[in-house]
């Protein structure tokens, strides 16, 4: 059977104000993965894509964009959480001898307008039943699940701003992160109110980047100048709870015992965690669906847990969404992309100490009063 | 018609201040939004009126909405509002009260000065306060 590994990630240099177009971004991407690896280019024989500001432009029209010849490819439409997927379902590609080499891209180039106007047309629901209350965009949407995550089970503006703090310190060591300034929790407990109880060090900011993870068969290429990740298992829900109107679940709980399982890990020999947080609650939330804590305790996790690079489970090692901004899809590959240079030991100044097992979660698609899609994956350095 | 949108919306606003909504002729579900068929066991649904009072069990006051055109009626107070006999749905409050939002409050549908597309609501003691009901 072949045996997929991942060799390389790439990302583009992150823009605040979108210098760039999209297709400049994922090349970009694109070329750093493959020049990292010392993978030509003419060998790639699937791709995968997210991006939300790319369509009609899809994952065909950018292989022709960049040139490649494919027999698989998979377009991601599934907001957040299509860059997890898209990296899943590559390794299956190549497990069933579909593809032998998958470069997984996300990436999109977006200001506070441009996104404010994709956003408002996210989804069906999205366009005909909150767009016309003027509902404030993921902020308005995720601000009705904090208030009643915290109506429900008491979680704390303090406890959710203990990671924003503390991914914040992490970005200070990521020279890709655009929000590179530390916060206090005082601060963070003060700023301004953008949509009432988040406020503005629980929001991201949307920005310019891309994100390429090349997936290769090891059977079939030479792989040992590399070190190299195996993704151990993964998950996806969507729609999980269909009477749910709300995410308060994100329906992680559906899958993570089975992939824990299939792993052949537990949940005690998670190293780091890379959690997607387009806002805290939504940590705190994925948090209690794969089991780290019971459920409506993700915010005393939060703070009771060392979450720092030497601490008891780093969280969103490079700064995350919050701090580095979030590129549209590519927000949805900026975990994996971290969980993969953490494991290959290249992390630099932010290296988890012998770092071994990561868990990384995508989550999104707006829609209505919940985020559609969730998927997950375990990763292991492959020694 | 933009290409995609949907032929009708629920709940609509009956002209007596009631809602219409969407009712399961099988298993009485209520769906939140507009469907063809219904979302549970994929019975055929049918209109149902409803009296326009709920519940709101989750709330934001919004001070920056997604498109500059609702600008004016800034801060939003977006809700969940779970409506007596029918379902749980997304709406705006409307009135000077309305950020006395809490969760528990009474809410009744809005039958004037309603600025959306949708139907909305004003905080109940509102509606008795300044005398606009009964």
């Amino acid at each position: 059977m072949p045996t997929p590994r991942i060799i390389a990630q790439g990302t583009s240099t992150y823009e605040k104000d979108a210098k760039r177009d999209v297709l400049a971004h994922l090349t970009e991407a694109a070329h750093r993965c493959l020049h990292r690896a010392g993978f030509p280019k003419e060998r790639l024989d699937g791709l995968t894509l997210a991006s939300f500001g790319y369509p009609p432009g899809n994952v065909a029209t950018l292989a022709e964009y960049l040139g490649l010849s494919l027999r698989w490819a998979e377009h991601g439409a599934f907001g957040g959480a299509s860059g997890v997927i898209g990296v899943a379902r590559a390794h299956d590609a190549i497990r069933l001898g579909q593809a032998e080499a998958v470069l997984c891209m996300a990436g999109d180039s977006f200001t506070v307008r441009s996104h404010d106007s994709v956003v408002g047309a996210f989804t069906p629901t999205v366009r005909d039943y909150l767009a016309p209350h003027g509902f404030g965009g993921a902020n308005g949407l995720f601000a009705l699940v904090q208030t009643r995550h915290s109506a429900l089970y008491g979680t704390r503006p303090e406890d959710l701003g203990r990671l924003a703090v503390t991914q914040r310190q992490h970005a200070l060591l990521h020279d890709n992160a655009l929000f590179t300034t530390s916060f206090t929790l005082e601060d963070y407990l003060t700023a301004r109110v953008i949509a009432s109880p988040l406020r503005l060090y629980d929001c991201v900011m949307p920005c310019a980047g891309a994100h390429g993870v090349l997936i290769v068969d090891a059977d079939v290429f030479d792989i040992s100048g590399r070190p190299a990740v195996e993704l151990l298992s993964h998950g996806e829900a969507h729609n999980a709870y269909p009477d749910l109107a709300s995410s308060v679940n994100v329906g992680c709980d559906k899958f993570a015992s089975a992939m824990f399982k299939a792993a052949g890990v537990s949940r005690a020999d998670l190293d780091l965690v890379e959690l997607y947080d387009d806002y805290p609650i939504m940590v705190a939330i994925q948090l209690e669906g794969y089991g780290l804590c019971d459920v409506g305790r993700g915010g005393p996790f939060l703070a009771t847990t060392d979450l720092g690079i030497d601490g008891d489970i780093p969280i969103n090692t490079n700064g995350g969404q919050l701090s580095c901004g979030q590129a549209g899809a590519g927000g949805g590959l900026l975990g994996m992309a971290e969980a993969v240079t953490q494991l290959q030991g290249e992390a630099g100044e932010r290296q988890v100490p012998d770092a071994t097992v990561a868990l990384v979660s995508g989550f999104g698609l707006i829609s209505y009063g919940k985020g559609l899609s969730i998927a997950g994956a375990l990763l292991r350095r492959a020694d | 018609m933009a290409a995609g949108a949907p032929d009708h919306v629920y709940p609509q606003l009956a002209p007596d201040g009631q809602l219409i909504i969407q009712r399961c002729a099988v298993c009485g579900r209520t769906p939140s939004f507009a469907r063809v068929r219904c979302p549970g066991c994929f019975g055929p649904l049918k209109e149902h009126l409803i009296d326009g009072y709920g519940e709101i069990i989750s709330f934001t006051v919004v001070y920056r909405p997604q498109s500059p055109e609702f600008a004016l009626h800034v801060p939003i107070v977006v809700v969940q509002v779970q409506l007596m006999d029918g379902p749980e749905i997304i709406s705006s409050l409307l009135g000077d009260s309305r950020l006395q939002a809490h969760i528990g409050a009474t809410v009744r549908i809005a039958t004037r000065e309603t600025w959306s597309s949708l139907p909305q609501f004003w905080l109940d003691p509102d509606v008795e306060d300044d005398g606009r009901c009964e």
